[in-house]
């Protein structure tokens, strides 16, 4: 697909000799032309049981052995100079026959040995999922427990590298495919292991929003592990859509440390979306196992039937039915054009709005709403957990957790910064949905609720809350839609 | 560096306190010279595709090495090499540092033809050994897929780039000149006598040293492995930022020797460039968070608000990060440069290597 000259050239159908190179090296990453067999397992390079230095110093002998095939050609012979496999150890290379290493290779293969000696205290290890035990004391599970569960969810869902699609679920195994895995592309040009070159750096392997530099970040990256996600457009503390996450993706979050990824290809961004998805799921399963397991004692060993109809699938249908039902998600009516005397009266209803009880906007934001009000012990859902009553309690619960406390600021309007975007649109979502995971509530009807704000009153605090702002969030120019305003609307 | 040792020839031909005589220009090739700059020059530009690469997480765009997609490095189809934005980054960073290691042979060649100092000769061999292990490395980095290999690499880099300006340094006509015997009267150069109170080599070494500690900690932030612990980062930062503020005070001290050497020498003018380089790289520091995780709360809190989203692989983001990395190895460079030289200040002129050969090396 992306390099077709290079591709079509080794894997040239009519040449036998371009095939088994061609094979070879799909079979196993390329090494400068030389090329291992059999088939490793795991995605890429030699099966990891065999040392590091071993393997290292068996690429550097095919490099040698492959750079020397041109000029060390013997003149005499059959097989000679002919490209072929060529038994190497327990394996074989793929060389030249005949091809001698000169003075000058040996003294770089001695070189390499050295150099790889130092680097000897590594060796990539296929990396694995995290069992969630957050917020618990881990010597309350048991090894057989632990063991348990993390088959289980093997089985059921692969590995970071290697994932795999529970029946009944709803998740594309080829997107899936791109996202997971090391860094890369392959010998076809194709490129993998999006999540980890974009993503893993704050999100963590396992999605649990612990990733290396996630202590840094305030607010902390999302662990998708609960399957909840702050900014969406379905009602009820539904699970969000494709788009919704996918909107994330494209716009960032202004203000945080989440990135636009709006550079990305649709195909890419479709990916990480599939994939988020299947963390999230996945870390749901993993809630119920450790709930199950763990909580209830359900004996061992699990039954696969058992685990995918009363845990996958359940999961699996909250997250098709923000899609398939159209009532469950939030459709924003179109924005009131209003006369500069009709926009100043919304302003007004909207403040009057604001300051009722009922709204219970004063109470976290400030009768200005500069993030003042009374309401100063704040936390989302993910970090509600670690706070103890007393500060001592607090300090013993953080032993149980990758990150520590963190609180919740309420939202100060006057700076103009909104997480989840600063258009009129935006807010009305907010206001709408609420913030899901947070204190923030809903002020719309969602099924089953009968809502605290009707449309109208919605745009009327939308607007009053965006006359506070003295600028909006910057977005990515593709995506915005009303820079500046919150001047328009002063 | 060496132009600056030739101007600074002429204008001591006309300075009172030069009264060694004419200084002509010394009858020495200049090829390794200049050989020496273009190297540099090439490492320079091979240090920011680098940079690209990491930058843009395109180390494993192309999976074999040293072919490019089965192709040999030099024959890999120019539709191709431009056609994808990664490949096209990984593919160039190694055909500079391809070209980068023909210089390095060309330049142990003339060394061998023309220069006859044989620690210049062994510099020489060091080069070479230095660049082919550090193509090594950036190939063992993709074919065993070590982010370990990428890190070493990228620590090596700014290391090879400040070993190349010590020999375009070694090899300039100044330095030589400075290797006279002091009977020497027509080129011996009178600002390199000893210091009337020499500073330690340590004292005059930490400037260098302490931004290459500051690199490898850049370096441990920049390929942090995907499972390492989130305390780690934080220990990098916090490591990173100590040693950040402890430069502009190391430079601050040299600067106050410097003021006590000949202005002839040129120690003043190099810690002014990498005082202005640091103040850059400082900013550019501040802007790689920014441009990466955006403004910290803190931030928010006691200074403004800023409603910035950060963009992933935009443009901003690749040239401030990128920038910052590559500010670190010219600062390493010059503080290289200004090291050597502050250590020819204050040292005693090196052995003389006999009569003999220096007579045959100026008749080369």
């Amino acid at each position: 697909m992306i390099w077709p000259s290079a591709v079509r050239r080794k894997h040239d159908d009519s040449d036998p000799e371009a095939r088994a190179f061609a094979q070879a090296r799909d079979a196993d990453r390329c090494r400068g032309g030389a090329v291992t067999l059999p088939k490793p397992e795991g995605a890429f390079g030699p099966p990891p049981s065999i040392p590091y230095n071993i393997r290292m110093l068996h690429t550097a002998f095919s490099i040698l052995v492959s750079s020397e095939m041109k000029r060390k050609i013997p003149q005499n012979g059959d097989s000679a100079g002919r490209r072929q496999f060529i038994p190497c150890g327990d394996h074989a290379c793929f060389g030249i026959v005949g091809a001698r290493r000169s003075a000058a290779s040996q003294a770089a293969l001695l070189m390499l040995a050295i150099l790889l000696s130092l680097g000897g205290c590594s060796s990539y290890k296929p990396p694995d999922f995290k069992l969630n035990l957050e917020g618990r004391d881990p010597t309350r599970v048991k090894p057989a427990q632990r063991e348990a569960i993390e088959e289980m969810l093997t089985d059921l869902f692969g590995t970071p590298d290697d994932p795999r699609v529970p029946p009944g679920l709803d998740l594309d195994l080829s997107l899936l495919q791109r996202a997971a895995g090391p860094i890369g592309r392959d010998i076809t040009g194709t490129e993998r292991g999006l999540f980890r070159k974009h993503c893993v750096v704050c999100h963590g392997i396992s999605g649990d929003g612990a990733g290396p530099i996630a202590e840094m970040l305030n607010p902390y990256p999302r662990d998708f592990r609960q399957g909840v996600f702050k900014f969406t457009s379905v009602a009820g503390g539904a699970k969000p859509l494709r788009s919704d996450l996918l909107r994330t993706l494209k716009r960032g979050l202004p203000g945080t440390g989440m990135p636009s990824f709006s550079p990305l290809s649709p195909e890419d961004l479709d990916a990480l979306v599939e994939y988020v998805r299947y963390l999230s799921i996945r870390g749901e399963t993993e809630l119920f196992l450790l709930r199950t397991v763990v909580d209830e004692n359900e004996p061992l060993p699990l039954q696969r039937r058992f685990v995918l109809e009363e845990g996958v699938r359940p999961i699996a249908a909250l997250w098709r039915l923000a899609e398939e039902q159209p009532g469950q998600y939030v459709i924003v009516p179109q924005r009131p054009k209003l006369s500069p005397q009709e926009l100043a009266a919304a302003i007004e209803r909207g403040k009057a709005l604001y300051q009722e009880t009922r709204a219970q906007c004063v109470k976290c934001h400030g009768p200005d709403g500069r993030g003042d009000g009374s309401e100063t012990e704040l936390f989302d859902d993910w970090n509600k957990a670690k706070k103890g009553i007393t500060d001592q309690q607090t300090r013993e619960l953080a032993k149980w957790f990758a990150l520590p406390l963190q609180s919740l600021r309420p939202r100060n309007f006057h700076d103009g910064l909104f997480h989840g975007g600063g258009r009129p649109e935006d807010i009305y979502l907010r206001i709408y949905i609420g913030i899901p995971g947070t204190p923030m509530p809903a002020a719309g009807p969602a099924p089953g609720t009968p809502g605290v704000f009707t449309s109208d009153e919605i745009w009327d605090l939308t607007f009053y809350v965006l006359s506070l702002a003295r600028r909006t969030s910057s977005v990515p120019e593709d995506v915005t839609v009303s820079a500046g305003a919150s001047e328009k609307l002063r | 560096m060496p132009q600056k040792g030739e101007k600074s020839v002429k204008q001591r031909g006309n300075s009172p306190s030069h009264r060694a005589g004419s200084a002509r220009p010394l009858d020495v090739p200049r090829l390794p010279h200049y050989l020496a700059w273009a190297l540099m020059a090439t490492v320079f530009p091979l240090i920011w595709m680098g940079g690209l690469v990491t930058t843009y997480n395109a180390g494993m765009a192309v999976p074999d090495w040293p072919n490019t997609y089965g192709y040999n490095l030099f024959l890999y189809p120019l539709e191709s090499w431009l056609k994808t934005w990664d490949v096209f980054l990984e593919h160039s960073h190694r055909l500079i540092g391809a070209t980068a290691g023909f210089l390095t042979i060309a330049l142990l060649w003339s060394l061998w033809v023309h220069d006859r100092r044989p620690w210049m000769r062994k510099l020489g061999i060091a080069a070479l050994i230095g660049v082919s292990l550090q193509g090594t490395l950036g190939g063992l980095r993709v074919v065993g897929r070590e982010i370990l290999l990428a890190n070493i690499h990228g620590c090596a880099a700014p290391l090879f780039f400040a070993f190349t300006v010590s020999l375009a340094v070694f090899t300039s006509p100044r330095w030589r000149r400075r290797e006279r015997p002091a009977d020497d009267e027509q080129n011996a150069d009178e600002n390199f006598r000893p210091l009337r109170h020499s500073i330690p080599a340590a004292v005059i070494i930490a400037l260098p040293a302490l931004v290459y500690v500051q690199i490898v900690l850049g370096a441990q932030l920049r390929h942090l492995p995907s499972e390492s612990a989130p305390g780690w980062s934080f220990l990098w930062t916090i490591l990173h930022l100590t040693v950040a503020a402890l430069l502009p005070i190391r430079w601050a001290a040299c600067y106050r020797f410097a003021a006590g050497v000949p202005a002839a020498l040129g120690l003043r003018r190099w810690l002014q460039v990498f005082g202005w380089l640091l103040a850059a790289q400082i900013a550019l520091g501040l802007g790689t968070w920014v441009v990466n995780y955006n403004f910290p709360r803190w931030f928010h809190d006691w200074v403004m608000v800023i409603p910035y989203t950060v963009v992933q692989g935009g443009l901003l983001q690749a040239i401030v990060t990128t920038a910052h990395t590559a500010t670190g190895s010219l600062l390493l460079a010059v503080a290289t440069a200004y090291a050597l030289w502050a250590l020819a200040a204050t040292e005693n002129p090196p052995p003389v290597y006999g009569s003999a050969s220096r007579h045959a090396e100026t008749s080369t």
